[in-house]
């Protein structure tokens, strides 16, 4: 009984710390972590960030809680953050709307590399378009004549979601126009297919396992193949391997990070238990039950992985006068 | 069905599994208690388990998680009942005549009323989940903008029909709660609306917190006032006990219908078991012989919120399961219990794992059971607490809110929004304003304008087009024949009536 | 003493006032949707409630001014009497102070004198209430903190 021997070891653990705390004030983790998570309760996003807390408990010894502040374009989740100490005792489950996305398009009170340190980031997404499955368009080129004659109607999550920038590029890309209906969640764009609301719709290439017999992917709204997506949706190819030349790049990921200005001796032992406890062969198989394992480790490196996606997103957004000035 | 036999066996095999049967009775256990407290919900009290689920297998972490769901959509009608504070946004239309029934010196029936109904209510949905999923999870994919928008108006009647003794003031309360749904960025285009530049607003006002404010302090603030009068009870209703036959005999049509109502709310993605409780609360007072009686205690309007609301827990498993799509935000916390364990749900799913699918229909059954005994022992203690002076339990709710509404995001500015809702609901108390609109107008809001926008949208500006659907125009359908059925059956009834007396 | 005719006057009033308010804030909404969308701007929904609204309050104001209508009550008051008036809102005046505490100095105290003030507000006398309102707050604090694992 596994789960009986990890509650021994949570007991025991909380033991241990109580009783140490009282030794050494000094010493982290000495009481409960907070993980702040800008998804409400259910989704992968937030599924992850449980698996972060149940893994850096166990490294810790201390109880992990992951706290829900969704939407507001993902402020009051970073603000949240950003009130409390930068003790290491908040952490925060950074995602490219939060970190990328958020503060180009919109005045966001704060700015994502001077406030905050990325700590590593373990899962990376890709989007993909998807028709009904008994759709009359069954590939790409097909769905390229169609939506050349009329404004389709697209179901994308959120504005300003990776779903809704990925929708906005094709169009900009094939000089295409489409009716936008914001569908609040990936599984409820897809939903709209299968009922006929949408003609057209942006999910996640994880989102086929799930929806499978009732959705038909057409391509998957990324310039080169990577290695899980032939996993996930076989046989399907890339904006790119389609139309070279073409742009559909995306950079969506999401890791942890603590408020800039976190004493560097906190940084190391955070950053030493996320390394003992995500690249465990567990956590990856459970991460890939959701989206698509990719770890990058380190203060340094994960800064210049979230770089890569500003540097991404920024022109692009810049082009559709999107980006706020 | 599926699998047959085997899966049956197989299913019953790891349900009786000691383990299994303790993680129930654990699990019922802390749903109760989670749904008692104002402000914590079914979907905190899911997600509290979860880390558990991790290094569990399917079976026994998918009975954890359902256990501790419907008893969470319970337990809130006990502080309903016994304090006139919703433990959860599903018991909201319980405190209007569930609490009135305490006060009367009813409370142990009221409780008893509560708990016999959710039993049946979750075992009528749990049947239909497991005989008529597939077919159920047809409708609930048809629900699109036009379908959402027809559900809202429809919802909007429910306000006319708790709207009070004054329909203006109903009307307009229940204006102001959807009117203050439109605060924080707008989804649609993501345009600043009343944030008054306080990033706290940007998703605007939060939900629990205002509720907890609107129906908790507000409660708080009345006691208060009275606190030091003695209150007057019966011994008898000091003591529990559950209707007999002969009150479910009599009850049996709402409690039918308010089951039926609950599972096709629940169905229906996004709508939740508060949604439910309302529709039920308003087609038993439609339905009613004596609908004036209603607010004031009448043992109906315990029965028709309560089982409602534990029916809407089977139907919102119907897309969950079927599709993958969450029928409630709980739910939603149960996909993501599932993917964990590496299980889509979906349409495959049924033929893959006809014996985990057995577990969740036997297990709920199970639970269901379970419920009674360990419901039985919470309500004793509920009604005892008319005999704890008013005097200790107002600083204590408020505390409980406090830390409650706090606990949701670690925001102290939810609670001072809480504060802030607690004070007009007390306002408009005070000046003879139900506030049973107020709320439904917060909960039914968000679904309202997002659903008129986009069907105006998907229609391109043709009116016609809202009603090119089967189901919406059914909804309407039903809707003018629950408005007009009223004056139509007087007119007719008038004339006999008139030879009667002759 | 207070009563509902003019209490109500005087609210519907000030919901016509806020209704004003609220509709002069949306006309100034940027607008970020696209153009050439069949798009109902930000500021519709909000607008057409905000007119819902106060056309009822206007009638209620009517209703009450004329003293004609269903359920109005005029001639009850809103508060039973001076004490009660008294015991209500000093209660609310504790509940804003403890929040102030809470966000100044910290849950533990606010929660420790909440208790003893409410009781104070609503006139007890009983020193063994006051007792037992600190014990339970010390309860729920342990039972929240260590059970709950809520950080407070």
């Amino acid at each position: 009984m596994t789960f009986f021997k990890t509650l021994m070891a949570a007991a025991v653990g909380s033991l241990v710390t109580f009783t140490t705390a009282a030794v050494a004030q000094d010493d982290y983790p000495n009481k409960p972590i907070t993980l702040v998570v800008s998804f409400p309760a259910g989704g992968n996003a937030d599924i992850i960030a449980r698996l972060n807390a149940e893994g850096l408990s166990r490294e810790l010894g201390v109880p992990v809680n992951v706290i829900n502040v969704p939407g507001g374009g993902m402020i009051p989740a970073v603000m949240n953050v950003l009130e409390k100490p930068a003790d290491g005792y908040t952490l925060f489950r950074w995602t490219t709307p939060s970190v990328v996305i958020g503060p180009l398009v919109r005045k966001a009170p704060y700015d994502p590399m001077a406030d905050m340190t990325p700590l590593f980031a373990d899962e990376t997404v890709a989007n993909a378009l998807y028709v009904s499955a008994d759709s009359e368009i069954e590939t790409f080129e097909q769905f390229f004549e169609v939506a050349k004659t009329k404004k389709m109607k697209m179901g994308v999550n959120n504005i300003g979601a990776p779903p809704h920038l990925s929708a906005v590029q094709l169009g900009q890309e094939f000089d295409l126009e489409f009716n936008n209906l914001v569908m609040k969640t990936v599984p409820a764009s897809l939903l709209g297919l299968v009922g006929g609301q949408v003609e057209v719709a942006v999910g996640q290439v994880g989102s086929f396992k799930t929806m499978g017999d009732e959705i038909r992917p057409l391509v998957i709204l990324d310039n080169d193949r990577k290695d899980f997506y032939e996993r996930d949706l076989p046989g399907v190819p890339t904006v790119g391997e389609v139309f070279p030349g073409k742009n559909a790049a995306t950079w969506i990921k999401g890791g942890i990070a603590v408020k800039a200005g976190t004493p560097q001796a906190v940084i190391d032992k955070l950053v030493a238990a996320s390394e003992a406890a995500f690249t465990t062969d567990e956590f990856i198989a459970q991460v890939n039950n959701l989206t698509a394992y990719s770890w990058v480790i380190g203060v340094e490196d994960t800064t210049a992985t979230i770089q890569e996606g500003i540097d991404l997103y920024k022109p692009f957004l810049d082009q559709l006068g999107l980006l706020a000035k | 069905m599926f699998g047959g036999s085997e899966a049956i066996l197989a299913a019953l095999a790891s349900l009786g599994d000691p383990t299994t049967i303790m993680l129930m009775v654990g699990g019922i256990t802390l749903g109760i208690i989670i749904g008692i407290l104002p402000g914590l919900g079914p979907p905190i009290a899911i997600t509290i388990a979860l880390p558990f689920t991790f290094y569990m297998d399917a079976v026994p972490s998918i009975i954890l998680l359902l256990s501790i769901y419907s008893a969470a959509v319970y337990g809130g009608s006990i502080s309903a009942i016994a304090v006139g504070i919703p433990g959860t946004g599903a018991a909201i239309a319980t405190v209007i005549d569930g609490h009135a029934m305490f006060k009367k010196g009813r409370g142990g029936e009221a409780l008893g009323l509560s708990l016999t109904g959710s039993i049946i209510g979750g075992i009528f949905s749990v049947i239909c989940l497991a005989f008529i999923a597939p077919l159920l999870a047809q409708i609930a994919i048809k629900f699109g903008p036009r379908e959402f928008l027809a559900i809202s108006i429809f919802g909007l009647v429910v306000v006319v029909r708790v709207a009070g003794e004054n329909l203006w003031k109903g009307l307009a309360i229940g204006g102001a709660g959807i009117f203050l749904t439109t605060w924080g960025l707008d989804e649609v285009n993501g345009t600043e609306r009343y944030t008054f530049g306080s990033y706290h607003l940007y998703e605007g006002i939060p939900f629990v917190a205002f509720l907890v404010g609107v129906f908790a302090l507000s409660e708080v603030m009345m006691n208060a006032e009275t606190a030091l009068r003695k209150v007057d009870f019966d011994k008898s209703s000091l003591s529990v006990k559950l209707p007999g036959l002969k009150t479910l005999a009599k009850l049996k049509g709402t409690i039918m219908r308010s089951s039926l109502l609950g599972t096709v709310i629940g169905i229906i993605p996004g709508e939740g078991a508060a949604v439910g409780a309302f529709f039920a609360y308003s087609e038993a007072k439609r339905r009613s012989k004596n609908p004036e009686a209603f607010g004031t205690g009448e043992p109906e309007g315990v029965i028709a919120p309560e089982t409602a609301n534990n029916a809407t827990v089977g139907g919102a498993l119907v897309p969950t399961l079927t599709l993958g799509v969450p029928g409630s935000p709980a739910a939603a916390v149960l996909l993501g219990a599932f993917l964990i364990q590496g299980l889509a749900p979906g349409p495959r799913l049924f033929a893959e794992r006809p014996d985990l699918m057995y577990s969740i229909f036997i297990g709920l059954l199970i639970i269901n059971v379970l419920m009674i005994f360990i419901g039985l022992i919470a309500i004793r203690f509920a009604a005892q607490l008319i005999k704890v002076p008013t005097s200790v339990i107002v600083p204590s709710v408020v505390l409980l809110c406090f830390v409650g509404v706090f606990s949701v995001s670690n925001s102290l500015f939810s609670v001072g929004v809480m504060i802030a809702s607690g004070f007009l609901g007390y306002t408009i108390r005070k000046l003879g304003y139900s506030i049973a609109p107020l709320s439904i107008g917060f909960v039914l809001g968000p679904i309202l304008e997002l659903s008129l926008r986009q069907s105006v949208q998907i229609s391109d500006g043709s009116l016609l087009e809202f009603f090119a659907s089967p189901i919406a125009l059914g909804i309407y359908g039903v809707l003018a024949l629950t408005i007009l059925w009223g004056p139509i059956r007087a007119r007719v009834k008038k004339p006999m009536e008139g030879v009667d007396d002759a | 003493m207070l009563s509902q005719r003019v209490a109500n006057i005087v609210f519907s009033v000030l919901l016509l006032a806020a209704c004003g308010y609220f509709i002069d804030a949306a006309i100034g909404f940027d607008d970020l949707s696209l153009p050439g969308s069949t798009q109902l701007s930000s500021k519709f929904f909000p607008i057409t409630i905000l007119l819902f609204i106060a056309g009822c309050s206007g009638i209620v104001l009517v209703q009450y001014i004329l003293d004609k209508g269903d359920g109005l009550r005029s001639d009850e008051t809103v508060f039973l009497s001076k004490m009660s008036a008294l015991h209500g809102l000093l209660t609310f005046a504790v509940i804003v102070g403890c929040y102030l505490i809470w966000r100044n100095y910290g849950f533990v105290p606010a929660a420790l004198v909440l208790g003893p003030a409410a009781a104070l507000a609503m006139g007890v006398r009983k020193p063994a209430i006051y007792v037992a309102l600190v014990v339970i707050s010390m309860i729920f604090y342990f039972a929240f903190t260590r059970l709950l694992a809520v950080q407070l």
